[in-house]
């Protein structure tokens, strides 16, 4: 190889380099929709942009790292929408963020198998997360250590299961010892592989519990949808779709889609629950 | 390292001698400014907190809980050093004998298919070390120590894992100290009838061991910066090992810090400046390891090269000066090191009599050893450094292997070519390989051309000054950081200040900065190889300097400037948490070829899969082994590169 193929190959590569780019300008490009967010939500915003690309001339752009980020992004102009699981904050509605609930979702309590129990209360759950009870027997269950497990910090998720928690236990502080997971699918299969494991996970995410994981029940109520609708099951909180300022142009006949019939059906798909 | 620059060279002359330089020069001018524009950015970035927070209590305190206003990172920094030490702990010890035994007692036909076989292990992607921990080395453990660890997810999965990525770097670097050490001093020691073992331990690897040193200096830099597969293996739980030394324990390291809350984290806040801070520590303690290394190494080097050859041999050859002292330390440390293991698992009293029974063997075996032939030893130390070597391929053979298994299911043409469905779980991966593939060529649009040009400014034009000195900190520091800093940098700088959104051209951008120092460094490395005699031959034949930099000097160097190129882009190709925050989405259904859209990835669509899990395992793995064989075809041919360019270049 000599210095002239050197110089041809540089030269390749820069012409293929300024094809690339050159096609940026000039092309009419498809009009495109970039939603970043909760790893709850994008689930079923996959399956929306399945069946809407398909539809309209539209791209959606979708990356899910989490609620607080989808936030964050809208806020700097990066995404056009944000998808949340849970409601905006104060500081995020003061940046200019206005949210439109598009459904509900539940959160529910999931243990292994091995752990021995099938019902839960609120406060009982605030204490094994602030590391108080550390044994299944302390709750009637197997003699098993408990083991648990949470999401990361700005995980909405996260947020909604904490605040429920508080409400039950002021003295709720979440300890050093749990394991946390960056996503639901994680929390699943950790319960699901781990003796003596408990997570919380999105009610969306009921069917692809594993066979053995047990879902508990709160106070007595099945985590059902039928029980989050009639408001009997506590743990829930809003899908919500977050934009800057009121939705308009693409992003508004999106959120329109998602409001309407189709939309609301591909949600009770996915297992939330109907917010409109 | 023996630095061209000090030596006599011509000095440009004519006019457009003068331009290339200056052009060269203006070029270098706008990489260090990159390569410092970065490290400006975490270091101003973490302004707010250091100003905000108690950094006492930063470092001293271990609950981090920022939401509540708790920013105690003394567990976090600790989980790092900790996963680090113990994948040292692994790794050395294996890659070190690994590296012996491949220089000193391999035959050559075995070297030739060893060597790029675990260079093959450097191109494995993270996520793809990830995942393995994740399926295999996790689930391993809580079934072997369930007492233990019962999830599995631990400080120790963590550093068998990050040992074993640390283990090509370490061996590769070291079989190259170990090859340069001259033929006269093996053949001197053994004409003096030492055997191959005693002059090897006693002779080749003291002399080789500057760069011996180098290599484990960038293993630890290899380690502690790894961000993705540490996150999927210990259980990220900010927390102080109880005992210190419990590797069963769940630990939490900065990298995985950073990747779990930066996304979520409300820009400009107190923690998200925390955060950086944290990305500014791992930078500076990355720097200050390469820093005591060049130092420690220099040194070595300075007190072995004082005197004459036969001098330095006798040197190296020297006799045990204090051999009671040091036998009774040894087995002072085997046995503490023995009672600590043994702590874990047992009470204090029966852990304190192992270990005195073990102390007692090891001197058993010690006055034993004085007793073996000469002969009898060296068996015994190579049948150990056979099993390090077979230990090292034993595992890529089935980390490779288990992939492709259960790769085989999903493995189709259909699976290549088409579009996904159903969110992932069912289709194919084309727009991921498409996406990877223009990723790669875009990275390397950007950062072949300025980083080249900048390693031959370095090498050919640039003298010993403040600017050298400059650039040469800036790479250091920059080749150590971890790439989940340059996704910050990515994410704030490229994505959110300059406007550009998630794209395939913030993403290039993020992963050009990323392996720029990487590439200057090697095509400087490359170009000062070439012998100076070519150089004066040439300006003896009346070239000017143009045209000996430009056609004789460089594509004499293009084996390596090219073999460091595909490394480098390798390793972009595999990397996640750059493009995770900068140019992927999660699934096209229609590929554009626009540059500032958004692209699918395998490593990303990987990660994704893995964590989110589709309803087919067999799709992940496929994925896996999709990505693998980019990216390790590539380092193939930087391997046919570098071998052909080395017959080539016979000097």
């Amino acid at each position: 190889m000599n210095l002239k193929t050197l110089i041809i190959a540089i030269v390749v590569v820069t012409i293929i380099g300024v094809c690339v780019f050159s096609s940026v300008s000039g092309e009419d490009r498809t009009e495109s929709i970039s939603i970043q967010g909760s790893t709850t939500v994008s689930p079923y915003m996959l399956k929306v942009q399945e069946v809407y690309e398909s539809e309209n001339d539209v791209r959606l752009y979708i990356t899910s790292n989490g609620s607080g980020t989808g936030a964050a992004a809208a806020i700097n102009g990066s995404a056009d929408i944000a998808m949340l699981s849970r409601d905006l904050k104060s500081s995020e509605t003061e940046a200019g963020l206005v949210q439109t609930v598009i459904g509900i979702d539940g959160i529910m309590a999931i243990v292994n198998d091995d752990a021995g129990i099938a019902d839960i209360t609120a406060a009982q759950l605030a204490r094994i997360y602030s590391g108080e009870i550390t044994n299944w027997s302390e709750l009637g269950g197997n003699d098993l250590g408990i083991s648990v497990i949470s999401r990361e910090e700005g995980s909405g998720t996260r947020d909604g299961f904490e605040s429920i928690l508080r409400k039950a236990y002021p003295d709720y502080a979440i300890t050093s010892s749990t394991i946390t997971q960056a996503s639901t699918s994680a929390v699943l299969s950790t319960v699901n592989n781990t003796t003596g494991a408990i997570g919380y996970v999105s009610l969306g995410y009921a069917d692809k519990v594993g066979s053995s994981t047990t879902m508990l029940s709160l106070e007595g109520v099945e985590p059902t949808v039928k029980n989050v609708q009639d408001g009997t099951y506590a743990m829930q909180r809003n899908i919500i779709l977050a934009t800057m300022g009121e939705p308009s142009g693409a992003a508004k006949n999106l959120i329109d889609w998602i409001l309407g019939e189709e939309g609301q059906d591909l949600l009770q798909e996915c297992g939330f629950i109907r917010g409109a | 390292m023996f630095t061209y620059r000090g030596g006599p060279k011509a000095v440009a002359g004519s006019y457009s001698d003068k331009a290339v330089k200056y052009t060269l020069m203006a070029i270098a001018f706008a990489a260090v400014l990159i390569l410092i524009a970065v490290t400006v950015f975490i270091a101003g970035n973490s302004f707010t907190a250091i100003s905000e927070i108690d950094l006492v209590r930063f470092f001293t305190d271990a609950e981090w809980k920022p939401s509540d206003g708790l920013y105690g990172a003394g567990s976090i920094i600790l989980g790092s050093l900790l996963v680090t030490l113990g994948a040292m702990v692994f790794a050395i010890p294996v890659g070190v004998g690994s590296a012996i035994f491949m220089s000193e007692v391999a035959p050559e036909k075995v070297r030739n298919i060893l060597r790029p076989v675990i260079e093959l292990f450097a191109g494995v992607p993270s996520v793809v070390f990830g995942f393995f921990g994740l399926m295999v080395i996790v689930p391993a453990l809580a079934d072997l120590f369930p007492d233990q660890t019962p999830t599995g997810f631990s400080w120790l999965a963590a550093s068998i894992l990050l040992g074993f990525m640390a283990l090509p770097t370490i061996i590769s670097i070291s079989q190259d100290a170990l090859e340069a050490v001259p033929r006269s001093y093996r053949e001197a020691s053994l004409a003096m009838g030492s055997t191959r073992w005693e002059t090897t331990s006693k002779i080749v690897v003291p002399a080789a061991m500057s760069g011996i040193l180098s290599a484990i200096i960038l293993g630890i830099g290899r380690a502690i910066g790894e961000t993705m597969a540490v996150m999927m293996v210990t259980g990220n739980a900010a927390l102080v090992p109880e005992p210190l030394w419990n590797v069963f324990s769940f630990v939490r390291t900065i990298t995985s810090t950073l990747a779990l809350e930066m996304p979520e984290v409300v820009v400009g806040s107190t923690h998200y400046s925390a955060l950086f801070l944290l990305g500014l520590i791992l930078m500076i303690v990355t720097l200050c390891i390469s820093l005591v290394a060049k130092h420690a190494v220099r040194a070595m080097v300075e007190k072995s090269c004082r005197g004459d050859s036969t001098s330095r041999l006798v040197k190296l050859a020297g006799e045990d000066r204090m051999p009671f002292l040091k036998n009774a330390v040894c087995i002072s440390f085997v046995a503490v090191a023995v009672c600590m293991a043994c702590v874990l698992f047992m009470p204090w009293g029966q852990a304190a009599i192992v270990a005195v029974a073990v102390a007692v063997f090891t001197f058993v075996i010690g006055c034993v050893s004085r007793r073996i032939s000469r002969v009898f030893r060296q068996r015994i130390m190579h049948t150990f450094l056979l099993a390090s070597v077979l230990l090292c391929v034993g595992v890529l053979v089935i980390m490779i292997g288990d992939i492709v298994i259960k790769a085989m299911p999903a493995l189709s043409l259909d699976f290549i070519t088409d579009f996904p469905s159903d969110a992932g779980r069912s289709g194919g991966i084309c727009p991921a390989i498409i996406g990877t593939l223009k990723l790669i060529a875009g990275t390397a649009v950007i950062s072949l051309p300025i980083g080249i040009l900048t390693g031959t400014y370095l090498a050919e034009y640039s003298k010993r000054g403040r600017f050298t000195c400059a650039v040469e900190y800036s790479i250091e520091i920059l080749n150590g950081t971890p790439s989940i800093v340059f996704a910050l940098f990515g994410l704030s700088a490229i994505v959110t200040i300059l406007g550009l959104g998630i794209s395939l051209l913030a993403g290039c951008i993020t992963l050009a900065f990323m392996i720029l120092p990487v590439i200057i460094k090697t095509t400087e490395d490359a170009l000062m190889n070439v012998p100076r005699e070519v150089r004066e031959a040439s300006y003896a034949l009346g070239a000017s300097k143009r045209h000996t930099t430009f056609m004789v000097v460089l594509p004499a160097a293009l084996g390596g400037i090219l073999t460091g190129a595909i490394l480098g882009l390798g390793r972009a190709a595999g990397e996640t948490a750059p493009i995770m925050f900068t140019a992927a989405v999660l699934m096209q259904y229609k590929v554009g070829w626009g540059v500032l859209d958004p692209v699918m990835a395998l490593p990303y669509h990987l990660y994704y899969l893995a964590t989110e899990g589709a309803a087919d395992p067999s799709m992940q793995y496929a994925t896996a082994l999709v990505l693998l064989v980019i990216v390790l075809s590539m380092f193939l041919l930087a391997n046919v590169i570098r071998k052909r360019s080395n017959e080539k270049n016979r000097w």
